[in-house]
Formats: C-alpha cells, structure tokens, sequence
C-alpha cells in the first residue's frame, strides 16, 4: 500500500495535495497522509484561550455600546473573569505589569454597566508575577528594581463612575494606565507605541495619577521614553528626547533590555543622543549594554559616534570587555571603527588588547585596511607588536626599529 | 481592510482549499458581527487550532501567547471586519502574523524547530495513512515536520493545508504573488516527500 519510491512531485500533483485531493489512494499516499494529520481535527488543548477570548469579545462589543441587552449581562463576576483573562494574555506576552490593560476595561466596563468595581483579585496578581519571574526574556531584577510607586491609584472620572482602580506598585503598570489612558483598551506593541508618541500621552502624564513617573525621570516630557524603555517597546516616542532622562534611570533601564530591543532603541537615536547616553552612562552599564548588542546593531551604534566619543566610549572600557565588543562587530564595521578612532584612542585600544586578540581582528580585516590603521600607531606603540603580525601586513621593515 | 478575494486562481485545479468555510462559518460571522458571543465561539474554534498550528511554524513554543494576543485584537477589531468565512481565516491568520514578526522582533530571531527523529519516523513508517489523519500524536508530528521546513516554504505549506486558504488567499496574507506562494508550496512538499521516504525507507 505504501508507495515506497514515490516519483517527483509534479505541479498539477503539487496543487491538488495542497487543496486537499490527495486521498490515501493516490501516489503519494504517505504525504497525504501527513498533510491530513496536519489539518486534523481541532484537539481540546488548542482551545484553552478560548475562554478569554470570547469574554474579550463580550467587552469589546459591549463598550461599542451598539446594544444595551448585554448590558446586564456584563456584571462583577464577568468583568472580573475578563480582567483576569486579559492581563493573562497580556502579562503572557510582554512579562511586565499588564494591568493597565485590566485598568481600562475595568473603567470602561463601569461606564457601560452603569456599576462597577473592578478590582484585582489577588490570585492574578500573584500569577501575573510568577508569569513574568518565569518568562525568559525578561530579568526576574526588573520588579524589584524598577522603581515602585504606591500601590493604589484612582481612576478620574472621565470614563465612567468614578471607582477606585487598582494599578499594582510598578512603574511598569502606571504607563499601560497612562497609555490606556491615551487609547483605550491598547495593548499590542505598536499600539502602545503609538499612544506612548501622541502628544495626548505628554499632556496625560502631567496627571497626578502619574506623579511618581513623573519625579523618578524628573519630567513630564521624558514619561513617554521612559514608559517606552519599560514596556520594552522598540520604537521610542522621542528618541533624541532619550539622552535627558536621568542618568541613574539609563543605568538600570538599559541593561533590563532584551538584545533585540535595546539594538532598535540605540540604532534609531541620532548620533549625538547615542554620544551623550554612552558616555554618561556607568562603567558597568556601559561593558553590559555593549556586550549585549548583536554585531551588526554594536557597528551601527559605534560608527554614529563622533571620532572623539568613540575614543571616549572605548579607552574607557576594560580590556577584556574592549576585546569582546571588538571581537563582535562584524569585519566591515570593525574596519570603520578602528579608522575613526583618533589616534590617542587606538593606541590605548591596541595595547590594552591581549596580542592574540589584536592579531585575530587584524586578520578579520582587508590586508590594506589593517595596514592602513596600524600604520597611523606611533613607532613606539608599533614596535612592541609581534614581528609576526607586523610582517603579515607588510610593514616587518618597521619591527626592527 | 481584508479584501476579498474567493474566487480559485485560475491555473489551480478544480476544487477548492481542503476545509473551504461553509455557510456555517459564514453564518456564525454575521452572528458575531451582531455580537451574538456564541457566534463568536464557533469561529474562534473554527480557526484557532489552524492559527495555533501556523504560528508554530513562525514562534514555536510562543505560538499559544501569540495566538491570545490575536484574539484579543480579533475581538477588538472585528466590527471593521467586512468578509465571508474564507475572509474571516485570512484576515485572522494575517493578524496573527503581524504580531508573530512583532514577537520575534523582541526575542531575535526565529527558533530553529527540528524534528524529533521519532516522530519523522513515526510518520514515515506508519500502515494506515487514513488512521494518520484521525491520530492526536500525528497532528503535532506532522505540524512540525512542517514547521521544521525553511520558513517560506513552512508558511505557505500551512497557510493552504491548515488554514484551508487557496493560492491567491495565502498571498494576500504573505504580501507576495500567488506565483512565488505556489511555487514555495510545491517545493515544502517535495522537501517533505523526499524526508518521508528517506526515513520510512524499509526496503521492498
């Protein structure tokens, strides 16, 4: 039964697989086998979300407020079975806070129904904690030191009767409050990210409900970068605005970054943002944001450095954090690099560098570019180098001097 | 918005994609458009598992986290939605993809999802290929040996077989012509006939 050699697919086979005309009489009966397993039947465990889903939907249709049925149907137990499921969702998915999103639908929720009370059962907020400690991409540091706010907030009156909401104590949940705030019911990345770049988000921000944002980044107009940094988003509102937060608050914010969203936020900043953020920065800030960056973002980021922060930005660093930055940019970019640095900076770059080091980037460079850049070193610098490497590059008649 | 395009390409075979959305879907669709939450379940059931088993191929593990926050815009967005059953699929799995690329931008690059070698040979060596289909086990094993295929390939095999969307579908919801996917779909599934049979090789 089985077709043990089954001859090459043709196209007109090829399509009726794929539309599902493939029976297990056919040619290629193992094949369409597996294709049918695929689209099998829908299995009880891919509909777990279920749930969540359709209470989202009951909400969403619920606020459009093209029926007023519903509206009964929509009490305590439901609202908060939503707020549940849909901080779930979301804290599954971006590991932080979440709860802004629960704050909004709970408001909205209120205006609707005419009553309301939403508030937090404590057994989400325990769950949305362990969720986020056990996400992999983000660092179980974050809540603890991330800068924490009270733990009570109220709600203004705008949206509905005013009722006390609860936004849990991270700065983290305040800007989903203020970004649900700007659009409600937001929650997706480029949907926060586009909320956090409206100016409403800055006018937003100077409520009193935000105050604490407000004094950690000393200024209403650095909330949306801030919040941006915390929810991790990639896009920040005001990128050159970035350089005028606190540098305290960079230190700490920076290194909570996934890699790739640290290299978005420091590629997208103009060269002078990244200038002024690097060399303020902490030692240990520095070397970390460094080392975490892909090869290709480190190039990008170093190369929109100006000759002199680049040779700020460098001599500062430790050796063994200089060879591994170094040793990750890919040729192209190292070959810049090391052209642009003045040369006060690459002489302290190429004798920090353990020699095998040096050697290994030298090697990764066109012989001309490596020549070229060694041969703006000092005699002195340049005759403490191996013979070896010297004479690779065309240059041992200067090894004896 | 979704645009709607049922008709078959032209070149294809008679017939339609392997799970065409009959009047039942297109039904519940109206339902729901009125905020009928039972309609909605229908197409939620109806169209998860095809989406859960589509991110697998684009987030692996993630794909569950990725299929909630779907929903959660599904649900928000569905009255802009204007389609039949086929479209609802489309405009589903085209939102589900958006936020997958948005997933992996944080996390860096796609996971790698290989193939346990059991399960190949499982499907490969297996008697009844009609029992295949009806088998738990199988779906997973057969999702993922899809899903292990290069990404294009992967996606355009899964966007026709699972989400049940003909050519012209499928590329509307990968932004490429139909001709690319087509072409995309018929390697996926030379590259997996050639595994079948170099793992279910048992000799004549």
């Amino acid at each position: 039964m089985n077709t043990r050699h089954p001859r090459r697919i043709g196209r007109r086979s090829a399509e009726q697989l794929l539309s599902g005309h493939g029976g297990p009489d056919a040619e290629h009966d193992r094949l369409a086998g597996v294709l049918a397993a695929a689209a099998g039947p829908a299995r009880d465990s891919e509909l777990g979300g279920e749930h969540a889903a359709v209470a989202a939907f009951e909400a969403h249709h619920l606020v459009s407020a093209t029926t007023s049925r519903r509206g009964q149907m929509i009490k305590s137990p439901l609202a908060k079975l939503l707020t549940a499921k849909v901080i779930a969702a979301s804290v599954a998915v971006f590991a932080t806070g979440g709860v802004a999103v629960a704050a909004s639908t709970g408001a909205l929720t209120g205006s609707a129904s005419g009553h309301a009370t939403t508030s937090l059962p404590p057994s989400t907020v325990s769950a949305s904690a362990s969720i986020s400690a056990a996400h992999p991409g983000s660092h179980s540091a974050s809540a603890s030191s991330a800068p924490s706010v009270s733990a009570s907030v109220s709600a203004p009156a705008s949206t509905g009767p005013s009722s006390p909401v609860h936004i849990p104590g991270t700065a983290a949940g305040l800007c989903r409050a203020l970004a649900a705030r700007v659009t409600s019911g937001v929650s997706t990345t480029a949907g926060l990210e586009k909320a956090l770049a409206s100016p409403a988000a800055d006018r937003l921000a100077g409520g009193s409900e935000f105050a604490s944002l407000v004094s950690t980044v000393q200024g209403v107009s650095n909330v949306p970068d801030y919040c941006a940094l915390l929810l991790q988003l990639p896009s920040l509102p005001d990128p050159s605005g970035l350089a005028q937060l606190p540098m305290s608050v960079l230190n700490s914010i920076l290194v909570q970054l996934p890699a790739g969203t640290l290299a978005q936020v420091l590629t997208e900043l103009p060269g002078s943002a990244v200038a002024q953020v690097l060399t303020n920065l902490s030692p240990s800030a520095l070397a970390q944001v460094l080392t975490t960056l892909p090869g290709p973002a480190l190039a990008e980021v170093l190369t929109a450095l100006s000759p002199t922060a680049l040779a700020a930005v460098l001599t500062s660093l430790p050796a063994s954090v200089l060879a591994q930055v170094l040793t990750a940019l890919p040729a192209a970019g190292l070959g810049q690099v090391l052209t642009a640095l003045p040369v006060h900076g690459l002489v302290v770059v190429v004798t920090k560098l353990p020699v095998k080091v040096l050697t290994a980037l030298l090697a990764k460079l066109p012989t001309s570019v490596a020549t070229k850049i060694l041969s703006r070193l000092p005699v002195g610098v340049l005759s403490k180098l191996p013979g070896s490497l010297l004479s690779r590059l065309g240059l041992s008649g200067l090894s004896g001097l | 918005m979704w645009r709607v395009n049922r008709r078959a390409d032209a070149t294809a075979p008679a017939g339609r994609a392997p799970h065409p959305a009959g009047p039942d879907l297109d039904e519940a669709l109206t339902a729901a458009l009125r905020g009928d939450p039972d309609a909605f379940r229908v197409l939620y059931r109806d169209t998860q598992p095809r989406v859960l088993r589509y991110l697998h191929a684009l987030v692996g593990e993630d794909a569950e986290d990725v299929a909630s926050e779907t929903w959660l815009q599904v649900s928000r967005d569905l009255a802009d939605f204007a389609g039949d059953g086929d479209g609802f699929r489309g405009w589903v799995v085209t939102i589900a993809r958006h936020r997958a690329i948005d997933h992996q931008r944080h996390r860096g690059r796609r996971p790698a999802t290989p193939v346990p070698a059991e399960d190949l040979a499982y499907l490969a060596a297996g008697d009844d290929t009609a029992a295949l289909a009806l088998e738990s086990v199988a779906t997973d094993a057969a999702v993922g040996l899809i899903a292990s295929l290069p990404p294009d390939q992967a996606e355009a095999v899964l966007l026709r077989v699972v989400v049940g969307l003909d050519a012209q579908a499928a590329a509307e919801v990968l932004g490429k012509r139909p001709g690319a996917v087509r072409m995309a779909a018929h390697r996926g599934l030379r590259a997996l006939a050639k595994r079948l049979e170099q793992s279910g090789y048992r000799g004549v």
